[in-house]
């Protein structure tokens, strides 16, 4: 009988690594039969680079048979959010203005992974500049939900959460600044962390909004997300926003226990709106949580107005920043969804802006003070409806309500954004037609290790992220 | 909150001094149909901004990270 290596979790490749039973090599070869199998279906890859991944590989081998200490990610097949500086290779940036870019460097992020060992398979599929929380991509194709085609894969870190969860890879960073993570990873249940803004670096990545764009690790559960958080926190001395905090020890903190741990039911601030399969599902993933000793506590969140309005703002007048040149010069060179959208920010007004900046610091220690002493994670689902077609979601038509729903998988994961608090996204489960459902928990500032403690102890005692896609499914094979 | 800052703004009246706007401080012209849709977001900002009570005169952004870093976690759990 063969082994599908590529099937196992990211730890337990570690764990098969660090046994020898298996090479490197072999790992890369699994994924590389995924990815020639599944992407034509699912459009997670803007490209790949096997030869590459293959001889890096044969070089992890090397090190090992010579005695080399491994690490968690010896060898481990790793493909990223095609946004990060990696040593002259390609970083489009989901565009066609930066179709050819490649930048010298690396970010700190690939860094630190490919020096404790991992491998990078190559660049995967994005919302064109990380804009758009659906996944629809005209310049490289729409990356395809690999549970059914036809739906939205979430995004904007598309093929992180669609690579995932089709096992062409172990793990993937994508970016988040307002769900990007969070979003994808509820859409194709796969596990994703949004940490702490300032908890790493973003030195090399590609910018959207500096004061709240966070990377973070897509991976198939939360022990992987802890493993992947483990390398890529902390200090940078080639970002000065980067926070000198101690990192804990994330794997350490997967104890199961939830005893003690309070989880807030929000009575404002999130969608009141939700489906009934997706409400279902989040109660039976809270009921699962408070098996584990947790207790839940209806929350009133302060500040709420604030958030909304200033989050508004932030976000909006950074990206208008940043791509103010080729807005001027190239407009037609975007998708219709990325210069629609970042040209009414042009018209908020700077004072405007260093007013919501101005009070970032005291929103968040309203919000903090009250609600950290009365809960110690918030509980929301991650999309409060169940997932929508790429055609129902497709600015490009221009349909009546159109930007509304295209707007909306990111209602309940923009205010934590603001607030530069940590979030995961968990899979909780499956609608009515095979679709998943994520449970997103947040904590206060720092918290990655109670969070990833909490969604561990949700898949001790459920399998829905064990649960694999059939990729290239559509709505008729229902 | 009324009148030339608040919901008066909205609407066909808001999505025209945001296309006046732009034109003048940077000249770029709206890029397709899309782009006012999205526009119809931003003229709820003001009306959202009037309501908020006053901001504090000393406030300055760099305060934020030390804020995250008064209400953080343990770094060891228990």
């Amino acid at each position: 009988m063969t082994v599908d290596l590529a099937a196992m979790s990211l730890a337990e490749a570690a764990a098969g690594m660090a046994r020898r039973d298996f090479r490197a090599e072999q790992l890369v070869d699994a994924c590389l039969a995924r990815i020639a199998r599944d992407d034509p279906a699912v459009n997670a890859f803007i490209w790949s680079d096997g030869q590459a991944a293959l001889e890096a590989a044969r070089a992890v081998d090397l090190r090992r048979a010579a005695g080399a200490p491994l690490s968690p990610l010896s060898g481990i097949p790793l493909a990223h959010k095609d946004m990060f500086a990696n040593s002259g290779r390609l970083a489009t940036c989901g565009s066609s203005i930066r179709a050819d870019h490649r930048t010298e460097g690396r970010a700190t992020v690939l860094a630190r992974l490919e020096d404790a060992g991992a491998i990078t398979l190559g660049g995967l599929n994005m919302s064109e500049f990380a804009q758009g929380p659906t996944g629809h991509n005209p310049h490289f194709g729409d990356c395809r939900n690999p549970w059914n085609s036809a739906h939205i894969s979430g995004g904007s870190s598309s093929g992180s959460g669609a690579a995932v969860a089709a096992r062409m890879v172990f793990g993937s960073l994508g970016s988040d600044t307002g769900g990007s993570v969070r979003i994808p990873a509820a859409c194709c249940s796969v596990t994703g962390l949004k940490p702490t803004w300032s908890r790493v670096s973003r030195h090399g990545a590609m910018p959207l909004s500096f004061s709240m764009d966070c990377v973070g690790p897509l991976a198939r559960s939360a022990a992987d997300c802890a493993i992947l958080l483990q390398a890529i926190a902390g200090a940078d001395a080639a970002d000065a926003t980067a926070s000198a905090r101690a990192v804990p020890d994330y794997r350490a903190a997967l104890t199961g226990d939830l005893r003690g741990l309070r989880i807030g039911l929000p009575r404002n601030g999130f969608a009141r709106d939700v489906d009934d399969a997706v409400q279902a599902a989040f109660e039976d993933a809270l009921a699962v949580l408070i098996a584990r000793g947790a207790t839940l506590h209806p929350v009133d969140l302060p500040a709420m107005d604030a958030v909304a309005a200033c989050s508004a703002v932030v976000s909006r007048v950074e990206l208008a920043a940043c791509h103010a040149q080729w807005m001027r010069e190239r407009p037609g060179d975007y998708a219709a969804s990325v210069s629609g959208r970042i040209w009414p920010n042009y018209a908020i007004p700077g004072a405007l802006y260093v007013e919501a900046l101005r009070r970032r610091a005291s929103v968040l220690a309203d919000f903090a003070g009250p609600v950290f002493s009365a809960v110690d994670l918030i509980a929301t689902p991650t999309i409060p409806k169940m997932i929508p077609t790429r055609a129902e979601t497709d600015v490009g038509s221009g349909a009546e309500g159109v930007v509304q729903r295209f707007l909306s998988p990111s209602v309940n994961t923009r205010p934590f954004s603001y607030l530069g608090l940590p979030a995961i996204s968990v899979p909780c489960g499956f609608d009515q037609r095979g679709l998943p459902i994520g449970l997103q928990l947040a904590g206060r500032p720092f918290s990655e290790a109670r969070l990833l403690r909490a969604a561990d102890a949700l898949q001790r005692d459920t399998d829905w992220h064990c649960r694999t896609p059939v990729p290239g499914r559509l709505d008729e094979d229902v | 909150m009324t009148g030339q800052h608040g919901e008066g703004k909205q609407g066909e009246e808001g999505l025209d001094s945001i296309q006046d706007a732009i034109g003048f401080w940077w000249g770029i012209a709206p890029p397709n149909a899309a782009a006012l849709s999205f526009a119809r977001d931003v003229t709820a900002i003001p009306a959202a901004f009037a309501r908020l009570s006053p901001g504090a005169f000393e406030g300055e952004p760099a305060d934020f990270p030390a804020v995250l870093e008064r209400f953080a976690d343990p770094v060891d759990l228990p």
